[in-house]
């Protein structure tokens, strides 16, 4: 077993895990948070994205050990527990951005990692910075739609 | 190492290796761009892969470190197989050196059925040296076409000669005919893109 000790939606933490750990199991089976889906295991749908460092990436390619000192946010940590929902969210909510919702978490986290690096993308970079996460109910027409609308701001409450 | 994000945003890479930092943009998806590594991906050495055909376009070297000190290995020396490489079972790539070539012109193909995948075919070329990717069990220079542009053929002519030497595999993307085909017409755009 290894100590490590990250930040997981802003509160500090210290873990002894095994040195194999996925941090997406990790989270979801240390830190009861669940939002992070295990798809593939093989780094290819996304489901698992979560943001590290600020920086997209699939948990399931990462071990925990990997994480040790970092930033690690969740679809959980987005927003408070009793607070209103993030901008990205409430985009999904609006556009109907999911069918079976397995994808969702990852979609959003992928998106929420998209916007912080090009705030005002074209539909083609939509499309190009979600390659990454495949919905299997092929919902992609009104995924787009709402990171668009995330990125448009025309979100209401 | 560093991640493939980064070098593809590094605006010293994007000025002195316009080529590297293309190449490092094609790699898989964003997330697998905030984790993957340059070093990693030349180690692993598969054929299909964006990197390894990049610096060996290029004419870059690694530099392998070990017990017994650190050595320089040119790209055209390093990869020995099929997801093989000449670094020793002792030894770590430790660091990735490519010439600087600012306003070198350059072109860039890489065939996929989708935006995430690997190259079926793939070509690189810059400063007289062609790549390919996925031609072989290893990355590939095109030698005769490379030969061909030195000695005064048109782009047309040269292209033609891409696929000779290469023993392209087949799967259920492209039967070794189709590889063939594609060798041609990438590198016949790649060097008409370059211009």
């Amino acid at each position: 077993m290894m100590r490590v000790e990250l930040t997981v939606n802003g509160e500090r933490r210290s873990d002894d895990v095994e040195p194999r750990l996925l941090l997406v199991h990790y989270l979801r089976e240390t830190c009861g948070l669940r939002a992070a889906n295990v798809g593939c295991d093989t780094t290819s749908c996304g489901a698992c994205t979560i943001l590290l460092n600020g920086a997209s990436v699939k948990s399931c390619t990462v071990l925990t050990v990997q994480a040790a000192g970092g930033d690690v946010t969740t679809a959980e940590g987005l927003t408070p527990a009793d607070g209103e929902l993030h901008p990205v969210q409430r985009a999904f909510r609006q556009e109907h951005g999911l069918q079976c919702g397995f994808c969702t978490p990852g979609m959003v986290m992928a998106t929420v990692g998209l916007l912080a690096e090009n705030p005002h993308p074209t539909e083609a970079q939509v499309r190009e910075g979600l390659e990454g996460n495949l919905c299997r109910c092929t919902g992609y027409h009104n995924i787009v739609r709402a990171v668009l609308a995330a990125a448009s701001e025309q979100v209401s409450s | 190492m560093t991640h493939h994000a980064d070098l593809a945003a590094s605006e010293l890479v994007r000025a002195e290796a316009p080529l590297l930092a293309h190449a490092a943009a094609q790699v898989g998806d964003p997330q697998i761009r905030h984790r993957g590594t340059i070093g990693g991906s030349l180690a692993h050495a598969d054929p299909a892969a964006d990197l390894p055909m990049a610096l060996l376009a290029l004419g870059g070297s690694v530099e392998a470190s070990g017990p017994g000190g650190t050595r320089r290995i040119a790209s055209d020396d390093f990869f020995a197989g099929f997801f093989e490489t000449h670094l020793a079972p002792d030894e770590l790539l430790t660091a990735v050196r490519v010439p600087r070539r600012p306003g070198a012109p350059w072109g860039y193909q890489k065939f996929v059925r989708r935006a995430n995948d690997w190259a079926i075919v793939g070509v690189a070329a810059t400063g007289g040296r062609i790549a390919l990717a996925n031609m072989g069990p290893v990355p590939l220079r095109a030698g005769a076409a490379e030969q061909a542009l030195a000695d005064g053929a048109s782009i047309a002519d040269a292209a033609q000669l891409a696929a000779d030497g290469t023993a392209p595999g087949e799967d259920m993307h492209a039967d070794v005919e189709f590889r063939r085909h594609l060798a041609r017409v990438l590198t016949r755009r790649a060097l008409d893109q370059r211009n």
